[in-house]
């Protein structure tokens, strides 16, 4: 039940810091490295918040590990408590929206340095994939449903989206 | 037996689950300073536990089978906002082996028991081996049967009349009495039919059928250490449609003799499973000889949780967290003290003088019981409106007594003055069964429900007369 499974040594600490300021500098949104018997997953944008460092899965033991929760610190603050959608708002003459059909996360590239499906201005046909959401390791396009250019990003990459959420505005003909 | 509060590990729960028991996890997250995270479809985003959760993620349309019952979409909002623990609450995913698998999978405790143990007590034919192998008490019954020509056979041999029952079984579905072999064939075809269509299985298999029979189960709770207790029994006898109505603790008219046999039977069946979290062992009572035979064993918190929690003193959701954030149970068997006398009835948007046809719709008046010694669980207020995608309980109405009639006499008093207005409500005959003379004499069986109802139509039509 104490957080002392998470050994690191300074040593370590040290070469997580160094992965950690060499992908801020980098053009990557999302990294996901294995080293040994070492986890890190490291994210841009809101979700993940910050950094998540995974404990080394051998200094779990076995035992335990269905028995006590893994604490996988630091957790993020929860950002806004509710959503609700308010469908009129800001759509300018002519914009429609185009929502996510499952609640996942949202990527807007198919994988990390790839071009992105739309950007603003992107003329979309109504079977474009504008975007990713991803819920159990499963990938699921995001047709447009509409014809037009895109106006407005409302979400930022590897966000948790909500079912109906609105990921973009579109101007149509 | 207090413990400091940041002994519980989870930061973050994610509630799997609407209604009434969203609204009495985020009490029990509240009690222990850890967040909430509710899961809602797009017709719950107003309701009183998407107002009280600290966050609130919309996972689909108002059909739970496009939200509530999706897994990937639960596990893609546990992960994404960083649960470390998931409360499945009853119904929908809370028995849904498939669901505490993904959690093991992703690294996020269910809160409840593990994925091997449901699945073993979800098929019934298996949870009724395992009891045989525990030695408690069951029922004359058969292994699966084939067809209706060797159900026949076997129910010769057990003796008419006889159940059909589905092995992947519950709420009823695919139970059928048979009084006669005459009844036999068509009765199998609609139970195997009926079972399919439930459970995508029709396996079935027989039952003795006990005419005067009570429904009592026992609940218990176990750690992760083998530690195991039980926290009393609860009757629950009054049930239309084998949906329970009123449910109570302790059962009425036990002797103290077989009130220790039933709950020492639920524990060795809990033992012999090494049964984790809270649990609740069902048996069916013969009101005639007083036998009891295990029926089935729900992996769960169940819905009439609270009248143990009244007898008891002991908060079962807060433990089962505690418990699946691997503390060690905070009470051995002998601090259990019971004490008085509890009673829940499950007040439902169901008009009775119209067969209990649904009521959806808007509340316009809602002035709920207050006084000592009585709890409202809802998650309704004037001006919800009560959807039509699922079930229709509005609330469970909790009270305590220091006897049986001390309690009944108190129910009868809360529910006289909780009044609802704008959808029609079971609250007429709620109050009709819980002054029925056989309620107050407590001798209750299963079959009870129906005779009430019918005596009530009765007398409805004397008025209308």
């Amino acid at each position: 039940m104490s957080q002392s499974d998470i050994p690191l040594n300074d040593a370590e600490v040290q070469n997580i810091k160094k992965i950690i300021s060499t992908f801020n500098d980098s053009s990557l949104n999302y990294l996901d490295l294995e080293l040994g018997d070492l986890k890190i997953k490291i994210g841009k944008g809101s979700l993940p918040a910050q950094p998540t460092v995974m404990s080394p899965s051998a200094a779990t033991p076995q035992a335990s590990s269905l028995q006590t929760p893994a604490l996988q610190a630091p957790i993020g603050s929860l950002s806004s408590r509710a959503t609700v959608f308010d469908e009129a708002a800001s759509l300018g003459p002519d914009e429609v929206h185009i929502k996510s059909p499952l609640v996942g996360r949202y990527y807007s590239q198919s994988e990390p340095g790839a071009k992105k499906y739309v950007e603003l201005g992107t003329l979309v046909m109504a079977d474009t994939t504008v975007a990713l959401v991803e819920a159990m390791k499963m990938f699921n396009a995001v047709p447009s449903g509409v014809q037009g250019h895109v106006s407005k990003i409302c979400v930022t990459d590897g966000e948790l989206v909500e079912y109906g959420q609105i990921l973009f505005h579109v101007k149509v003909k | 037996m207090a413990q400091a509060i940041d002994t519980v590990t989870f930061k973050r729960i994610l509630i799997a689950n609407r209604g009434e028991i969203a609204v009495r996890i985020v009490h029990a997250c509240r009690a222990l300073g850890i967040e909430s995270v509710l899961v809602v479809s797009e017709a719950d985003r107003t309701t009183l536990g998407a107002q009280m959760a600290d966050k609130v993620v919309c996972i689909g349309p108002a059909s739970s089978s496009e939200s509530y019952l999706k897994i990937s979409a639960l596990m893609a909002v546990a992960t994404g906002t960083q649960c470390q623990a998931l409360h499945p609450g009853y119904g929908f995913l809370a028995e849904s082996e498939d669901l505490a698998l993904a959690c093991e999978e992703e690294g996020i405790v269910f809160i409840g028991p593990t994925s091997s143990q449901i699945l073993s007590m979800g098929n019934k034919l298996q949870a009724r081996a395992l009891a045989k192998l525990a030695k408690v008490p069951m029922l004359n019954g058969s292994e699966k049967v084939i067809d209706a020509h060797h159900a026949l056979a076997l129910a010769e041999k057990i003796g008419f009349p006889v159940m059909l029952k589905a092995a992947a079984g519950g709420g009823g579905k695919g139970m059928k009495i048979v009084r006669s072999a005459e009844q036999m064939p068509s009765l199998f075809s609609s139970a195997s039919a009926e079972s399919r269509s439930a459970f995508g299985d029709d396996t079935l298999y027989l039952e003795k059928y006990i005419s005067n029979a009570r429904h009592v189960e026992v609940q218990v709770l176990g750690d992760h250490h083998g530690q195991l207790i039980h926290l009393g029994e609860r009757d629950c006898s009054l049930q239309r449609r084998h949906q329970k109505v009123v449910e109570e603790s302790p059962a009425p008219a036990l002797t103290q003799t077989v009130r220790d046999q039933i709950r020492t039977a639920a524990l060795k069946l809990a033992k012999a499973i090494e049964y984790r979290n809270a649990g609740t062992v069902e048996f069916i009572l013969d009101g005639d000889t007083s036998e009891f035979y295990f029926l089935e064993m729900n992996t769960r918190i169940q819905v009439e949780h609270p009248v143990s929690e009244t007898v008891s003193g002991i908060d079962l959701v807060e433990e089962q967290i505690r418990i699946a954030s691997g503390q060690a149970l905070r009470f051995r068997q002998e601090d259990v003290i019971f004490r008085g006398h509890a009673i829940e009835c499950r007040i439902n948007a169901e008009v009775p003088s119209e067969g209990f046809r649904p009521s959806p719709g808007l509340i316009t008046k809602w002035i709920p019981p207050t006084g000592p010694n009585i709890r409202l669980d809802t998650h309704c207020f004037v001006g919800y409106r009560v959807p039509i995608d699922y079930d229709s309980m509005l609330a469970k109405l909790i009270v305590y007594g220091v006897d049986r009639l001390d309690a009944i006499r108190r129910l009868k008093h809360a529910l006289d003055y909780f009044e609802i207005e704008g959808i029609g409500t079971t609250l007429p005959f709620i109050k009709f069964a819980i002054t029925h003379p056989s309620f107050i004499s407590g001798e209750v069986n299963t079959v009870l429900v129906d005779k009430m109802i019918e005596e009530m139509a009765l007398i409805d039509r004397k008025e209308l007369v």
